[in-house]
């Protein structure tokens, strides 16, 4: 009976969503548009950004024998599995963990620091990193310390350990709060007791923790690798245009941006949008199933 | 739970590192900005200086960036607000064909990058005059817009229908209902949607980088960028102090929020 008030009036209210349809429909205009320009020649400015010409499967089949496309995915598949999936995912486990455990008795003092990490903007975070790498900055001084030889610019020759690492600093609150949350759920009393019991922590974690919170990092699994495949801005400020930070996004950019050649860049935009579907069909599949 | 001496000093180091870790680059910051000699090495000042700040506030430039980026932001934050008031009313409130499909697809544009779509946007945009900071308030809302509705609906979907029917015996209209009934009731709804639309906009890079090239039209973030990337003697004193004034809307809200967050966060992840 809830909204019978509201059934002769229907039609005005589903007026209401017309922005909001409006911004959804560009959306996927916007993807269609993607897979329609990957399949041509344009091009930034010149006679193929006025006329472009339907080039077929071209595009895809020279970046998918080009071995700096090669590189890229094999970076982006590193980059992810590092930051993502060990430093964000499992380290955040660990903690929430860890402070459910009693290990962590003032769990505000991780979470700040961690918390800031997470809320500056991408623009803060690549510059201050720059600074800290910098060949005055302070992992030299740290190194000089240690009476441990620096070789060199640190961002030429350690890229892409540095954006890895920088992307665990940045992104590891939000696993780190899911899991929080999702821990809430596992009895204390239970802990306790197997601790009485001689089980050791690591024991807790794998027999205990992890088999009750499964739904939760499922889906955080899927959501961050999506997310880190898509990165695009501190690796872009950072990197000098080293290779080894060259991930798919900013490979991308350089392509249409610097390269110009949009119709290539589509085509990885394309290639991009495939491998987070799989995860993201994953997702919803896995949605479903908890909901359920 | 009493633990072990060694589990315990072993935890107690694991924290410490944790904390140092991630407060290294903030520490970096807050020393440079008041170290009369700025370097990109971390060290206390000897003594404390201001003209770091003196510098950043007399620049016409950094007046502009901020100017920019704070219209941009509360542009975005206001229109994705409004929008979505009205726009999740339906969703909360009626049973249509497609509802679950729409639905389904919110979350697919919040996860799905921006960097897979930002090609025919860019074209799209280069041809119809939308290569400014306009372009960059549309877009930033359209993307912005999907989870907000979601997160409205929530929050209009614990209000019960009496309120509804009782506003409508009275002779309300639609209109009437939703903002003067509903969405007061829902307030701290559209605060939360406000403010995380606006941090979104305010710390955003992507798309002020590819549609406001002009220096008239750099944000925070892009007059941050074109002035350090390409210099190779960077001033770090004014590097340090614009970014502590890029990181104040961020910082203190979050200060102000962060029971909330924590709370409100369990659904968030699982939900989309």
């Amino acid at each position: 009976m809830g909204y019978a008030i509201y059934k002769r009036r229907k039609k005005t209210l589903l007026f209401l969503t017309v922005p909001f349809l409006v911004s959804l429909f560009f959306f996927l205009i916007a993807v269609v548009w993607t897979i329609f320009i990957s399949f041509t020649n344009q091009k930034l400015t010149g006679i193929e950004a006025i006329n472009p010409k339907i080039i077929g499967l071209k595009n895809y089949l020279y970046i998918l024998k080009n071995s700096t496309f090669i590189d890229s995915l094999t970076i982006t598949a590193n980059f992810t599995f590092l930051s993502a999936i060990i430093g964000q995912c499992f380290i955040g486990i660990l903690l929430a963990a860890f402070v459910r455990q009693g290990f962590i008795k003032r769990p505000v003092f991780i979470e700040i620091p961690i918390l800031l990490g997470w809320i500056v903007p991408d623009t803060v975070a690549a510059f201050s990193w720059l600074a800290l790498v910098d060949d005055t900055g302070f992992v030299n001084q740290v190194l000089s310390w240690l009476n441990i030889e620096s070789t060199g610019s640190l961002m030429e020759h350690h890229g892409f350990f540095i954006i890895t690492v920088n992307n665990v600093w940045k992104g590891l609150a939000w696993s780190y709060l899911l899991f929080t949350a999702a821990i809430d759920g596992v009895s204390r009393e239970i802990l306790e007791a197997s601790t009485m019991d001689g089980v050791s922590a690591g024991r807790q974690i794998y027999h205990i923790i992890i088999p009750s919170i499964l739904p939760q990092i499922f889906i955080n699994l899927l959501l961050i690798t999506i997310w880190t495949v898509g990165v695009f801005s501190i690796p872009y400020i950072m990197s000098n245009g080293n290779p080894d930070t060259n991930i798919l996004g900013v490979f991308m950019y350089n392509q249409a941006f610097a390269s110009q050649r949009i119709g290539l860049a589509s085509s990885i935009s394309v290639i991009m949008t495939c491998i987070v579907g799989v995860f993201a069909a994953l997702y919803f599949y896995f949605q479903k199933k908890y909901e359920e | 739970m009493k633990k072990k001496l060694s589990s315990r000093i072993i935890m107690n180091i694991l924290i410490g590192f944790i904390i140092l870790f991630w407060i290294t680059p903030f520490s970096w910051i807050l020393t440079t900005a008041f170290n009369p000699y700025a370097s990109s090495a971390l060290q206390l000042p000897r003594y404390i200086t201001f003209e770091h700040f003196q510098k950043a506030l007399q620049d016409d430039r950094i007046v502009l960036w901020v100017f920019n980026s704070l219209w941009v932001a509360v542009a975005v934050a206001t229109l994705t607000s409004i929008i979505v008031i009205m726009a999740a009313f339906p969703f909360s409130r009626l049973e249509f064909r497609g509802k679950g499909a729409i639905l389904w697809f919110i979350i697919l544009v919040r996860i799905i990058p921006f960097t897979a779509t930002i090609l025919p946007i860019y074209l799209f945009s280069s041809k119809i005059g939308l290569l400014n900071l306009g372009g960059v308030v549309l877009y930033q809302s359209v993307f912005a817009i999907p989870f907000g509705v979601l997160l409205m609906k929530s929050f209009y979907d614990i209000i019960p229908f009496e309120f509804d029917e009782s506003a409508a015996l009275e002779g309300a209209s639609i209109l009437q209902i939703i903002f003067y009934i509903i969405a007061p009731l829902s307030r701290s709804g559209i605060i939360v949607i406000w403010f995380m639309t606006f941090l979104q906009s305010w710390n955003d890079f992507l798309f002020p980088f590819i549609f406001s090239r002009t220096e008239a039209q750099h944000t925070m973030a892009i007059g941050l960028y074109s002035a350090f990337k390409e210099n190779n003697a960077i001033d770090y004193g004014l590097l340090a102090v614009l970014s502590i004034i890029y990181c104040i809307p961020s910082v203190t809200l979050y200060f102000f929020a962060r029971n909330k967050m924590k709370t409100g966060f369990a659904g968030v992840g699982v939900k989309g």
